[in-house]
């Protein structure tokens, strides 16, 4: 019983966090900023700012999701980035 | 005899299409035709394929012994995009310390992105336990040669570095301020009861669990400001770690982590502080001494650091710019009663040179105090390039 509880509550939290998420969109001073801004706001969360010239269009591709999901980017951040990268190369 | 006929004006007309085409590169010019041939070598394809990592190389002396040139290491990291959905990425660890060569997975995960909100992974994966192990610990991102107290394997180890199960993961606005998630269920670790000498200790590297428990964990991050600069952390994990039919079968362990990230900058200096507070609780076991006695311990460990890095990134002079001052305070203590206990503290103090953005030289002096000993101090040079 107990156990089913846990479940229970665990399954309605998580329901609850999902439409909370799915409802919360960005702001627009945040959708307005420049992909330049974003690029230089996140990698430099963990590391230096990369060059874009570091890699080609299609390597960035591939990195942008490998960082997507290591630093747990937005959808929206990840998609500026790669286009800031590359536009620049 | 019609149906050869139909086949000899077919076969003419596919010659004479083939003919026409032939015809029409032979107008083409020379650079033309190797613009083509270039264009078509150079298409990457629907599946893209990045091989990316780090290598590290240096010296370390401690204390009144000997210098040696090493620990050396290779980590390649095997990036493959199938399509926007599947994701996969490898690392390989390869190094030599000690006159020793270790090979490991540093991880294995297959992703498959859900939606914007959600992505499943599955495989052997960093574990989002704090931020150290997913995002600090290359040899180019970290700011230090060695790990922090605690978040070593070759020391003991206050929390896991890596996990094997499934989990989701995502990032979401919440208009200025910004979360992300992390949600698995893994092996877990497990508590090592057979060697008396380490009794009540967890192993981590559970590739096979030994129990039908699995561990359940996760990371909520918080960045409240609109820019990024600070993000927090908590994270924990439950799960049962005593080998299955074993009398430490319902033997729990509760884990909690803290984490925090800052960076600013503050004139022509960028700052950045990195921290993480490490805790582990096990269940009350009694356990059994070299002599058969028992052993009874409160079964609390906990490790932490505290790092800050200032880096004169925004003057013009292109030597003083690459330079960047750490300092890290961190310590780990053990539960006091038992046969691994110790409590012990170290302070870093590090001068980085940036050869380029993912290329660093390090060169840090580490003051170690264990407990009831004399201080001691080392000396680590390190050269670690990302690519």
């Amino acid at each position: 019983m107990k156990k089913l509880i846990s479940i229970v509550t665990g399954a309605f939290l998580f329901g609850a966090f999902i439409i909370i998420i799915s409802s919360c969109a960005a702001t627009k001073e945040i959708a307005d900023k420049s992909s330049t801004q974003l690029w230089g706001e996140n990698c430099m969360r963990c590391h230096n700012t990369p060059p874009s010239s570091a890699y080609n269009n299609t390597q960035w591709e591939t990195i942008s999701m490998h960082m997507k999901l290591r630093a747990n980017l937005t959808d929206l951040e990840s998609a500026k980035i790669l286009e800031f990268l590359k536009s620049s190369n | 005899m019609k149906i050869q006929k139909k086949l000899m004006t077919m076969l003419s007309t596919a010659l004479i299409l083939c003919g026409s085409n032939a015809f029409s590169q032979d107008n083409l010019t020379q650079t033309e035709r190797n613009e083509i041939t270039t264009s078509q070598r150079q298409s990457p394809g629907n599946t893209n394929f990045v091989l990316a990592g780090y290598t590290y190389s240096g010296f370390e002396k401690e204390g009144d012994g000997q210098g040696s040139f090493g620990p050396a290491g290779f980590s390649p990291i095997f990036l493959w995009k199938k399509s926007d959905k599947l994701f996969f990425e490898g690392e390989m660890e390869m190094e030599i310390e000690d006159g020793e060569v270790n090979f490991g997975l540093e991880y294995s995960t297959l992703h498959y992105v859900l939606n914007k909100y959600f992505t499943v992974s599955a495989g052997k994966f960093l574990s989002p336990f704090g931020t150290y192990a997913e995002r600090l610990h290359p040899k180019w991102i970290d700011k230090f040669a060695e790990k922090p107290l605690g978040f070593s394997e070759e020391g003991a180890m206050v929390g896991p570095m890596g996990e094997f199960g499934v989990s989701l993961r995502g990032g979401s606005q919440l208009g200025n301020a910004k979360i992300n998630y992390v949600a698995y269920l893994s092996n877990g670790p497990s508590l090592i009861t057979d060697d008396p000498a380490m009794a009540g200790q967890l192993m981590y590297d559970n590739l096979a669990d030994n129990n039908n428990n699995k561990a359940i964990g996760g990371r909520l991050g918080f960045l409240p400001f609109s820019n990024s600069s600070l993000e927090i952390g908590v994270s924990g994990q439950t799960a049962k770690v005593g080998d299955k039919g074993s009398e430490y079968e319902h033997t729990g362990v509760n884990l909690f982590s803290g984490d925090i990230s800052f960076i600013h900058k503050v004139g022509f200096m960028d700052l950045n502080i990195k921290g993480q507070y490490n805790q582990v609780n096990v269940d009350a076991a009694t356990y059994k001494d070299e002599e058969g006695n028992n052993l009874n311990f409160d079964n609390n460990s906990k490790a932490y650091f505290l790092q800050l890095a200032l880096r004169p990134a925004f003057i013009r002079n292109k030597f003083i710019k690459n330079i960047e001052l750490a300092g890290r305070y961190s310590a780990m203590n053990l539960p006091e009663k038992s046969l691994w206990a110790g409590n012990q503290s170290q302070i870093g103090l590090g001068l980085n040179y940036w050869l380029n953005w993912n290329s660093v030289l390090k060169i840090d002096y580490m003051i170690d105090q264990v407990k009831g000993e004399e201080k001691e101090g080392a000396i680590n040079v390190q050269i670690a390039f990302g690519f």
